[in-house]
């Protein structure tokens, strides 16, 4: 395997991670502004739920998500049907595995910025004649936006270091599932350190900008759930 | 009648009832101590809280009552806050555009005049937190009129300001209450803006209303709370009637004479307010010949109540004006004071309101 190979990888990876944060920011917006006003005695449920990946072993989730995206179940065979191609081993597997599995780094930060809004600043928009879905655009989305790029770059971050449910649902397709990850733990298994080395260090530098980033913007990170 | 609210707001222990009708125009001081309701009335009225048995009308509208919730963006209300609660996110001209620009109405409010109005014509392309206490709450109200609102609701918004400011925005205030002509209900749970502000006022006390009416009345109404304070305060209406420049004093006549005050920024003819304070009234059953108080007029005593062991609120009838005066027990028996008694009431030093 050469450089090329590596590069492939690793535009898999990118591509794997903006994906799954532009669809998790769509998804987790929207939830976590439910779940910081909310007032459902059950909401914890939910709580409980999204914040499941962060102690879930990722073979766990890759091992059901598989099941799942077989063909001889329901939502395999509906995918099959519908597209004409398995959802297993492919981009679109994978991209929905990330997306489950770095879900609580985005709605997290994003339900604790809006929690920190308060009630005041959507009370003023509503005396001046704003309706609850313009107030969420107009005043809610703005003044979360720390918390909102900071779920974002988190989610992004932790889809490039994702391995193991990757392993499981993604296999090992260069050019279509074959990432970062992936390749550093096929150099390592065919001892090519060298390689292993490049790409290691290109993640962990990747890494660290990005929670530079977020930390020298001071926003309100929290990395476990409540 | 242009507001009228009948309601039960019930708030773990306390229970508020209300059932009252607020004038057309003017500013209604919703006046009361901590905890009275004030704000939760206020807020019930804006339609941000939503209480069972509740009944408000607005003009003919009905905001709420068994069948009908109108949500408070629906209402055309300008709420202004107890913290001005700017949008930290928008510029002083974004803050004040945010009503503006969501409402039909608004399209033809003078926008230059309410920024003129409320002296904010510099301080447009500024950030929230670039400005000070007074020049948030100004803005506050800037963004609530821009809105063109059908009602003006204000909590508290002079509280926390240091006495300047609220000086200076008690004027801005009555500069909007004349020139916008729209009707204001302004929680308030100091004395002076009653007396300065108030055209009306309502007066809650734990959790009932205990007295409305004219301010004058109102704060010298003996069964009520204010008069027993010891800042009790009356209000008296008069108007200017000539600048004494050698003396720098203004003279301002009303029912009962003519009131010599510091000289008044206001011009000849102008309706003002003056305040005296029941501590600062003495009273004598002659004109003193020769002392240095100009303000001495005749007046009636209708009432007196006991204010504290040494101490009674006399209330003083002066050519239809109610004055407050506080002397002690023993002058009151040396005098022989009582209901009737015709006697002088000397003020020592007034305070001229708008």
């Amino acid at each position: 395997m050469g450089m090329e190979q590596d590069l492939i990888a690793l535009w898999v990876t990118l591509k794997l991670a903006l994906v799954t944060t532009v669809l998790l920011l769509l998804l987790g917006t929207p939830l976590a502004w439910w779940l910081a006003n909310s007032r459902w005695r059950f909401k914890y449920w939910l709580e409980a739920m999204v914040a499941l990946p962060l102690v879930l072993p990722p073979t766990v989730l890759g091992f059901y998500l598989l099941l799942l995206f077989s063909p001889n179940n329901f939502v395999g065979q509906l995918w099959l049907d519908a597209t004409g191609r398995p959802l297993a081993f492919s981009f679109t597997g994978l991209v929905i595995g990330s997306a489950i599995y770095s879900f609580p780094f985005v709605v997290q930060p994003i339900q604790d910025a809006f929690k920190a809004i308060g009630k005041r600043p959507l009370e003023v928009a509503a005396t001046l004649g704003a309706s609850p879905r313009d107030r969420f655009f107009s005043v809610a989305l703005p003044l979360a936006r720390p918390g909102i790029v900071t779920g974002a770059v988190l989610g992004f971050a932790h889809t490039l270091g994702e391995f193991g449910v990757v392993l499981m649902v993604g296999g090992n397709i260069p050019g279509q599932t074959r990432v970062a990850s992936i390749a550093i733990y096929d150099h390592v298994e065919s001892l090519n350190y060298g390689q292993a080395h490049t790409l290691a260090a290109i993640l962990l530098g990747f890494s660290l900008l990005l929670l530079l980033f977020i930390y020298r913007n001071r926003a309100r990170v929290r990395l476990l759930p409540h | 009648m242009s507001l009228s609210i009948n309601c039960k707001i019930q708030r773990g222990e306390f229970e508020l009832c209300a059932d009252i009708a607020l004038p057309e125009r003017g500013i209604t001081v919703l006046y009361g101590e901590s905890g009275c309701g004030k704000t939760s009335l206020l807020r019930a009225i804006a339609g941000l809280d939503r209480h069972a048995d509740t009944r408000i009308m607005f003009a003919d509208q009905v905001w709420q009552d068994e069948a009908v919730f109108v949500a408070p963006y629906q209402r055309r209300i300008g709420y202004v806050f107890q913290e001005a609660s700017l949008f930290s996110h928008l510029s002083v001209a974004q803050n004040i555009d945010y009503g503006r620009s969501r409402s039909a109405a608004a399209m033809h409010t003078p926008l230059a005049e309410i920024i003129r109005l409320l002296g904010l014509e510099t301080k447009l392309d500024q950030r929230p937190e670039q400005l000070s206490g007074g020049e948030r709450r100004r803005v506050a109200i800037a963004r609530a009129l821009a809105s063109a609102p059908q009602i003006l609701l204000m909590d508290e918004p002079l509280v926390s300001l240091d006495h300047a400011r609220r000086m200076e925005l008690m004027s801005y205030l009555e500069q909007v209450a004349m020139q916008s002509g729209l009707p204001m209900v302004y929680v308030s749970h100091a004395q002076d803006e009653v007396a300065r502000l108030a055209h009306h006022v309502v007066m809650l006390q734990g959790g009932r209303v205990s007295g409305s009416g004219h301010a004058a009345d109102v704060l010298t109404d003996l069964a009520l709370a204010p008069a027993a304070s010891p800042d009790a305060v009356s209000v008296v209406e008069g108007v200017l009637l000539e600048h004494d420049q050698q003396y720098g004093l203004s003279r301002v006549e009303f029912a009962g004479g003519v009131f010599s005050i510091p000289a008044s920024p206001r011009a000849v003819g102008d309706k003002l307010r003056i305040q005296v304070a029941a501590r600062d009234v003495s009273l004598a059953l002659q004109a003193p010949e020769a002392s240095s108080i100009l303000n001495v007029f005749a007046a009636r005593v209708v009432a007196i109540q006991g204010y504290d062991r040494s101490q009674v609120t006399v209330k003083l009838d002066c050519g239809g004006s109610a004055l407050l005066a506080r002397v002690t027990r023993k002058s009151m028996d040396r005098l022989k004071i009582a209901i009737g008694t015709q006697l002088m009431a000397q003020i020592k030093s007034t305070a001229t309101l708008a």
